[in-house]
């Protein structure tokens, strides 16, 4: 038995890989968040002078930041903050999204075509340069943050989940729903929407990924979470400047944002390989 | 066949899918003549596909060739290298694809993939190619080669871009033509046209025609000699007339009596079942489970492929030779005449109905858009209990008719009558009870039936509807 | 390709810019706190608040401030910087002329790695090649800028090394080694998070096309695996490659928002941060609507490109 010289022909790539890894590093990114709310080593605020900007021990497992205050404490009290702003942002951008795209879908025609060309136009702005201008209008601080991301993300996902819609509506089982005199608002929810959440649940959670950097990024530009409070952008920001001293206060919220995004990716790659597995016998 | 051009010996090809084999093609044995056509049909599963494209070695990834080789003047197509493969596909084997739309560049012109094939396989140079490529699109029935040519193919219509793929396939002159299902995303008119235009052109041409095709009709038309294939194993092989007159196999009886006949007025005949996807074990017959006359014997013994005495034509079934054992048709059918059945009076009336699209709501809907007419000044009625069909190739305008009828469309001039009431001008409860009672079935079961809903859910909906409308 | 697609695609563009450039404003007057308050402070007497509002404008209605402000923009006057007291359109003009650098540089240098070893994964997909390419530019789209700059000031910019400056500029005029010298570390920075964008979505690009059934046809017509890629595969695989250019210049503009911030680089993004954080309104839609008006020209000149190349799609 051989497999003898063949033509490639795409096979989807191995799924359990990024599924396995993202899922994982993703639950260790939420367990990070929960546990904080719970529990740290050290209260993340304690001060403790005589060990600043510590190397890596047994009582620091992760060092100590310039005012010595325990590095793993403050990735784990922070870390809510920044999961906050990660599904925050995404649970609000898909709540206005959402029905968007599926009214949009469902009724084309000028509707449509001026809710677009909005979408496009919102589009052209960066997710970062919008939630700032949001942030301008309502002002600094962690629910703002949220709004200003959540608001941010709104567009891409009309954009994907409004694709989706226009997909399942072109199939006979709407027409069908409408020839039985169904009405519009259950065809959208009832019939097209358990339809398209594939694309939501995989974009959803790539968004989380990158609403938790954005929300990180405006927090490093001291826009997001503020002071007294912390979380992993700000402890950056607070770290940058002693980084030739000590790079384990930039270590520590480097990593769990890593992580976390690159798990939230990964996940979400994995899903959409596994959602739209499609069978590789080819048609004999 | 000492002369065979292509010998496929023994071919047995199998699919690696989530970490078990599925086979498609099983010991498959084939030659093909110079000049002869050879159609192998089967339903969709059977391996035709897999078996046509292991003879340009081109199968996925996760194809298993577990034994065989395919033989091409000496050469084992399955065994070469990319190199000689690369001297041999366009020039020596070529092949017409079942998607013309899909086949072609969408970003090249079409004379372009033409004449590169006769500059990478010829050594011509620009001048001679575009002549030789001109020259081609006359062969093939296009008008014009100077502006196909130059075309894309989302300018051309079907049954063009069909014959573009022909004329690129026979550039080199070839001594085999592949055909995989040609004419399966045609209408019916421009297949029989470019049927036509291959009967032609094979009688010019002198290549030989391996025909896949799911289509017995299409294939009958063509075929010298024709392959039946079930589960990938060759049930029978013969002569065309011969076989098709006179099939020596349950399966092939079965597939002929299904071929709907306009003339003889009478209910075609399906085989029961389905075809098993499941991994297949060798021990019996592969058609056994749905065979009409099988025997105990058929179920614990595979039976071989038999030469029968009139030569050339062979059968896999243990009563091949023995053709009275098979052609007794247990389950004998036939439908009642239509015009039995008593007349009514009008149900339906449709009196000078026109449907208009509109297409491109012009610029953010202002603008001029254009009115496509899709149903023109049609009128007919309906009377109760009878069956008025209604045919016409795609884009006739059909399917928006059966819409309208439900009101499906969003206007439409003219009037359906049902049961002395406007259609159009019904209110809303009105409606709602006009289709209870009219009711549509769609083409494709595919997309007409919600994939997240049970089928308790899908037909329960509209029973719920009744039921609730009742004690409202 | 013909003049309708043409005038259609720009006329969109205007469109585009017009919705923008209200979008923009309206987010900008939001808060019910204004700027009168914000520059003479809490303590101002009421009348002379009302006296700056009635200079700024800020008395009129919505809409009359709103086209008073579209109608300069053409003209380059974009009112005036209420932190800095001067007109904010030069400002901005010379802040972008400093991005620009930064952001044709980043682009350049970027498509130039990202999209032959897109290609290159796609060909050869699911070799260690791609894998490796995957799996980098996964770990390149991860890692925040804010993260990537630091250690990149840490080793090249901090003893022992000190190869390059740690922050600032140095204008053109002034010194041409200077510029660049300070234009490295933010491009090195930038550069590293389009690559890895840019290379996954190259590469799922060219994927798609080399599944399509043409590259079939062209294999099995007996052309070399060469002539397929790039004949047939790239054709296509080009255009969607543009599209995807035109969108990364979108991530690349927010992206430098906050390496500018970094590297104290007088840039756009800088500038936005600053004019965010200081409320000061003119300077936040200016900076906004430039940044936005950026995407919108660029992908205007995408869908004209992908014109030229794929003809069937200057079809309506």
């Amino acid at each position: 038995m051989s497999t003898l010289a063949t033509m490639s022909v795409p096979r989807p790539p191995r799924a359990n890989y990024y599924l396995v890894i993202g899922a994982t590093l993703t639950a260790l990114a939420l367990a990070v968040g929960l546990l904080g709310l719970l529990y740290s080593p050290y209260a993340p605020a304690k001060v403790d002078l005589l060990h600043r900007l510590a190397a890596p021990s047994a009582a620091h497992l992760l060092g100590t930041d310039r005012f010595g205050r325990d590095v793993l404490s403050r990735v784990l009290s922070g870390g809510w903050r920044s999961m906050t702003l990660g599904f925050g942002a995404t649970a609000l951008g898909l709540a206005i999204g959402l029905p968007v795209a599926l009214l949009t879908g469902f009724y084309r025609g000028r509707l449509d075509q001026i809710v677009m060309r909005f979408v496009d136009a919102l589009l052209s702005i960066p997710t970062l340069v919008f939630a700032l201008l949001v942030i301008v209008g309502v002002g600094p601080g962690l629910p703002q943050a949220v709004l200003a991301l959540g608001v941010a993300a709104s567009p891409k996902f009309v954009r994907i989940v409004r694709s989706a819609v226009l997909d399942a509506a072109g199939h006979d089982y709407v027409t069908a729903a409408k020839a039985r005199g169904e009405g519009a608002l259950y065809i959208q929810y009832g019939e097209i929407l358990p339809n398209v959440w594939a694309p939501i649940i995989v974009e959803g959670s790539i968004n989380v990924g990158f609403a938790l950097m954005g929300g990180a990024a405006l927090s490093y530009l001291g826009l997001g979470t503020q002071p007294p409070h912390a979380d992993w952008g700000v402890m950056i920001n607070e770290a940058q400047k002693y980084i030739s001293v000590s790079f384990w206060p930039l270590l520590g919220p480097a990593l769990a944002i890593c992580a976390s995004v690159v798990g939230f990716n990964l996940m979400g790659e994995g899903l959409r390989d596994r959602l739209h597995l499609r069978s590789s016998l080819s048609d004999v | 066949m000492s002369d065979a051009l292509v010998e496929i010996k023994s071919l047995s090809v199998s699919f690696a899918v989530g970490g078990v084999l599925l086979p498609a093609v099983r010991e498959l044995n084939l030659t093909l003549s110079p000049n002869e056509v050879v159609g192998l049909v089967g339903e969709s599963g059977s391996g035709k596909s897999t078996a046509l494209l292991a003879v340009m070695n081109y199968l996925p990834d996760n194809a298993v060739v577990e034994s065989g080789s395919i033989l091409y003047r000496g050469v084992d197509l399955l065994r070469a290298n990319r190199a000689t493969l690369d001297t041999i596909r366009g020039r020596r084997i070529a092949m017409i694809y079942q998607d013309p739309t899909t086949a072609l560049n969408p970003a090249m012109a079409v004379g372009a993939q033409i004449a590169e094939v006769l500059g990478q396989h010829l050594g011509m140079d620009g001048e001679h190619a575009r002549a030789r490529t001109h020259e081609l699109l006359r062969l093939v029935q296009l008008d014009d080669p100077p502006r196909i040519y130059a075309s894309y193919p989302h300018q051309l219509s079907g049954g063009m871009r069909q014959r573009v793929m022909i004329a690129m396939a026979l550039a080199c002159s070839p001594d085999v033509l592949l055909m995989d299902e040609p004419t399966t995303a045609l209408d019916v008119i421009v297949q029989a046209h470019v049927l036509a235009l291959v009967r032609t052109l094979h009688r010019q041409i002198q290549s030989a025609i391996l025909f896949v095709s799911h289509n017995l009709g299409a294939v009958a038309q063509l075929a010298d000699r024709i392959g039946v294939l079930y589960a990938g194993e060759l049930m029978e092989l013969g002569p065309a007339t011969r076989l098709l007159e006179e099939p020596q196999n349950p399966y092939t009886r079965g597939l002929v009596s299904a071929v709907p006949q306009i003339a003889a007025r009478r209910l075609p005949r399906g085989i029961p079942g389905t075809a098993s996807r499941e991994p297949l074990r060798f021990s019996h017959c592969v058609f056994a489970d749905r065979c009409a006359f099988a025997i105990d014997l058929c179920h614990t013994d595979r039976p071989a492929l038999m030469d029968l005495p009139s030569g050339n034509h062979a059968s896999r079934c243990h009563f091949a030779g023995e053709p009275a054992r098979i052609s007794a048709d247990p389950r004998g059918r036939s439908a009642s005449p239509a015009s039995a059945r008593a007349d009514s009076g009008p149900l339906l009336e449709v009196s000078r109905l026109s449907v208009e699209y509109r297409q491109g709501a012009g610029f953010l809907g202002l603008g001029r858009a254009r009115t496509l007419r899709a149903v023109r000044d049609v009128s007919f009625h309906l009377p109760r209990r009878r069956v008025l069909a209604i045919v016409g190739e795609s884009g006739s305008g059909k399917s928006t008719l059966a819409r309208a009828i439900l009101r499906l469309e969003p206007k439409v001039h003219g009037r359906i009558i049902f049961e002395g009431e406007d259609v159009y001008a019904l209110d809303a409860g009105h409606l709602r009870a006009y289709r209870r009672r009219a009711q549509i079935v769609f083409q494709n079961p595919t997309s007409s039936l919600n994939p997240r809903k049970t089928v308790a859910e899908i037909v329960a909906k509209g029973r719920y509807e009744k039921m609730k409308a009742k004690h409202a | 390709m013909n003049a309708a697609f043409v005038a259609r695609r720009v006329v969109y563009g205007l469109i585009s810019l017009a919705i923008l450039s209200a979008i923009i404003f309206a987010c900008t007057h939001l808060l019910p706190g204004d700027a009168a308050v914000t520059i003479l402070g809490e303590g101002a007497s009421s009348e002379a608040l009302a006296a700056l509002r009635a200079r700024l404008g800020l008395d009129r209605s919505f809409l009359a401030q709103f086209l008073d402000w579209l109608v300069g923009l053409p003209f380059g006057a974009f009112g005036t910087s209420t932190t800095l007291n001067q007109p904010a359109g030069p400002i901005i003009a010379e802040r972008f002329r400093n991005s620009l650098a930064l952001a044709v540089t980043t682009l350049g240098v970027a498509a130039a790695l990202a999209i032959p070893l897109g290609v290159a994964a796609a060909a050869r997909r699911g070799s260690r090649l791609d894998g490796s390419i995957l799996a980098a530019s996964y770990v390149g789209i991860s890692i925040p800028d804010f993260v990537v700059a630091p250690i990149l000031i840490i080793v090249l910019a901090s003893p022992p090394l000190s190869l390059l400056p740690s922050g600032g500029f140095v204008p053109f005029t002034e010194s041409f080694g200077g510029w660049l010298a300070h234009m490295v570390l933010p491009v090195i920075v930038l550069t590293f998070l389009l690559t890895a964008h840019l290379l996954r979505q190259t590469r799922s690009g060219m994927l798609e096309v080399l599944s399509c059934d043409y590259i079939r046809t062209a294999r099995l017509k007996g052309l070399p695996e060469r002539i397929v890629l790039w004949r047939h595969g790239l054709r296509n695989g080009l255009t969607t490659t543009i599209a995807v250019l035109a969108l990364d210049i979108g991530y690349l503009m927010g992206s430098i928002v906050i390496v500018e911030e970094i590297f104290a680089y007088p840039g756009l993004g800088r500038l936005m941060v600053y004019s965010v954080a200081n409320r000061d309104m003119p300077l936040v839609q200016g900076s906004a609507l430039v940044i936005g008006a950026v995407y919108v020209v660029a992908n205007l000149f995408a869908d004209l490109a992908q014109g030229v190349l794929n003809p069937r799609l200057t079809r309506s």
